[in-house]
């Protein structure tokens, strides 16, 4: 078992090997490695400022499936993707239902549930981007935040929502265009 | 890519090249391009603000506890370090998946492509 210096310092995929050899302080270093990163993540992508909950599921889910992850992607790839899954399970959940009458994806359309965020937001001078974003597309939403915060590349950003690169190009580019427009009309 | 570029052939490249998602060709071609007009410049200047400000929105944290909240709900669910999956279960391989990701999230359910 290493030391704490040594958890610190090594990468990810080190961790995760040492963990598989057992070493559960590795798991745990791994935790508070990305904590408050998925934290922010699941916060967002559900639109709800309660994210622990959830949070804490999406590790339990790495800890229980960490050795299926065949190293095809980085760590973080893969934990983002297990974090989206969960994310949406919750979702799901909460809604009670994932597809439309007509059989389309929930995720396909802007996001009209009201936000704890909104409220929050109206009180800053940021509230209209602030709600602009809680009201993206959830897969807009997503793929903007993989990419504006967590610095994910459009080929990882499309290994983590499971689409084709120019997907994640398009969502990017509808997400920033409808945030673009909200902004200028509080600007005009 | 050459200086032939325009400014329709540029505007739509102009996410990618903020975000350095363009080739070094391409990257070059719309630099040149961006030096000889005002108007794209603008626009990538407004790109570039506008994710300056995604970017200064506000951000949770995991408590200060978070660690130990995992551990507990892993206690609960009676996930003992020596019961990790160290292995695909038969049920998984069953599905003969091949997403890394989708194998991690089948006990939360398939999520639509």
């Amino acid at each position: 078992m290493g030391s704490e210096r040594d958890l610190c310092d090594a990468d990810d995929e080190a961790l995760v090997d040492r963990f598989l050899g057992g070493d559960r302080a590795a798991f745990d270093a791994l935790v508070l490695r990305y904590q408050d990163r998925l934290h922010r993540f699941v916060a967002w992508s559900n639109g709800s400022g309660e994210a622990d909950d959830t949070t804490q599921d999406v590790f339990v889910e790495a800890y229980r499936s960490l050795a299926t992850w065949r190293g095809k992607s980085t760590f973080r790839t893969w934990l983002y993707g297990v974090a989206r899954n969960v994310c949406r399970y919750h979702a799901r959940q909460a809604r009670g239902r994932d597809r439309t009458r007509d059989g389309s994806n929930v995720d396909d359309f802007p996001d009209d549930t009201a936000s704890p965020f909104e409220s929050v937001a109206k009180c800053f001078e940021w509230a209209d981007l602030m709600v602009a974003v809680t009201r993206l597309p959830r897969e807009q939403r997503v793929t903007l935040m993989l990419r504006a915060w967590e610095g994910l590349s459009y080929d990882e950003i499309a290994a983590v929502t499971n689409v084709p690169k120019g997907t994640v190009r398009s969502r990017l580019h509808s997400a920033r265009r409808t945030l673009a427009h909200a902004i200028s009309e509080d600007t005009s | 890519m050459s200086d032939l570029m325009d400014c329709a052939a540029v505007q739509p490249m102009l996410d990618e090249y903020a975000w350095a998602e363009v080739t070094a060709a391409e990257r070059e071609a719309v630099a040149l391009h961006l030096g000889q007009c005002a108007s794209c410049r603008q626009k990538l200047q407004q790109l570039l603000a506008l994710d300056s400000q995604i970017r200064a929105l506000p951000a949770t944290t995991a408590p200060e506890d978070f660690l130990a909240q995992v551990r507990a709900k892993l206690s609960k669910q009676r996930l003992a370090f020596d019961q990790r999956t160290t292995a695909p279960s038969g049920w998984l391989g069953d599905h003969g998946l091949t997403s890394e990701t989708d194998e991690a999230f089948l006990r939360f359910g398939r999520v639509a492509a």
